[in-house]
């Protein structure tokens, strides 16, 4: 079992870019058919300073060795065992290549079902811009299959 | 407000959005989305560890990459910035091969803080009807 006293537990602030080569290739995996999302002549005829970011690229910018991996060490996760239960993005407006964020990744919440077969942890990363000014957020739950 | 946000704007309670199908996800479309998200996670790039640590039959394709395509229900008829938030639940694992059918239905309506807002319900299901991920998108269809 996860050690309860890690909710609440707080990650060292990190700043991503928005990069634009790895945004152009996530929207190709995807698929997407919006140009905007990956020719930057477009997005500038529609107003913004590069190609806009989808909704889910979010996920990129928190994927990361020492937050990722780092955070599993530390409550002691088998990846053998972990899914990936519920994710969800808030998104305050649209965000585009060359921005810089800075995120803060919390755990919110540690609990378990049937008697411990599965537990859940609940992450949240809070993002802000250059100016301070709100972003977004990340949160996902993760599953550890126990049993 | 341009042709794409008129068209979101009239759709009421009930409506749904055109659905979009994912095809056969094959290993290379696992490949690709693995190196476009950074998730390189064995579990969905090393059949030997799917396999033998996970007690798979094979890798699995990511849940974001389902995600990924539900959103494209919000980006594909939408202007950029209008999907303020998307929530998905991951019910089963996708396996190579699966391919989905991902479909948007308009559960609410409403005006907030100055701009009007489009809730739909989100839905992938898999070729066996089998519903994969469910999940909520809320797009800005105009200013209020």
């Amino acid at each position: 079992m996860i050690d309860r006293s890690f909710i609440g537990f707080e990650m060292e602030p990190f700043d991503a870019t928005l990069e634009k080569g790895q945004m152009e290739l996530f929207a190709k995996a995807l698929g997407e058919k919006n140009s905007i999302y990956s020719d930057e002549s477009v997005a500038r005829a529609e107003g913004y300073s590069s190609i806009v970011a989808l909704p889910t690229y979010l996920i990129r910018l928190g994927t990361r060795d020492d937050l990722t991996y780092g955070l599993f060490d530390k409550l002691g996760i088998d990846l053998a065992k972990l899914l990936h239960g519920e994710q969800e993005f808030i998104l305050e407006r649209a965000l585009c290549a060359g921005e810089i964020l800075r995120g803060v990744k919390k755990v919110v919440d540690i609990f378990d079902k049937k008697d411990g077969a599965l537990e859940f942890v609940v992450t949240e990363i809070q993002y802000h811009d250059e100016k301070g000014r709100f972003a977004g957020i990340d949160r996902c739950t993760f599953v550890i299959r126990n049993r | 407000m341009n042709e794409q946000t008129q068209k979101l704007g009239s759709l009421k309670v009930g409506d749904t959005l055109p659905a979009l199908q994912t095809g056969p996800i094959s290993r290379h479309a696992i490949a690709l989305y693995a190196a476009g998200s950074s998730d390189l996670n064995p579990i969905h790039t090393d059949i030997d560890f799917a396999k033998h640590k996970a007690g798979l039959p094979d890798v699995i394709v990511h849940g974001m990459f389902v995600m990924g395509y539900l959103a494209k229900i919000g980006t594909e008829y939408a202007p950029a910035g209008a999907v303020r938030r998307i929530k998905t639940q991951f019910r089963t694992m996708t396996n190579v091969g699966d391919n989905l059918v991902c479909t948007g239905k308009v559960t609410d309506k409403q005006s907030r803080d100055g701009a009007t807002i489009l809730t739909c319900a989100l839905a992938a299901t898999r070729q066996d009807d089998v519903v994969v991920a469910t999940g909520e998108i809320d797009i800005v269809v105009g200013a209020a």
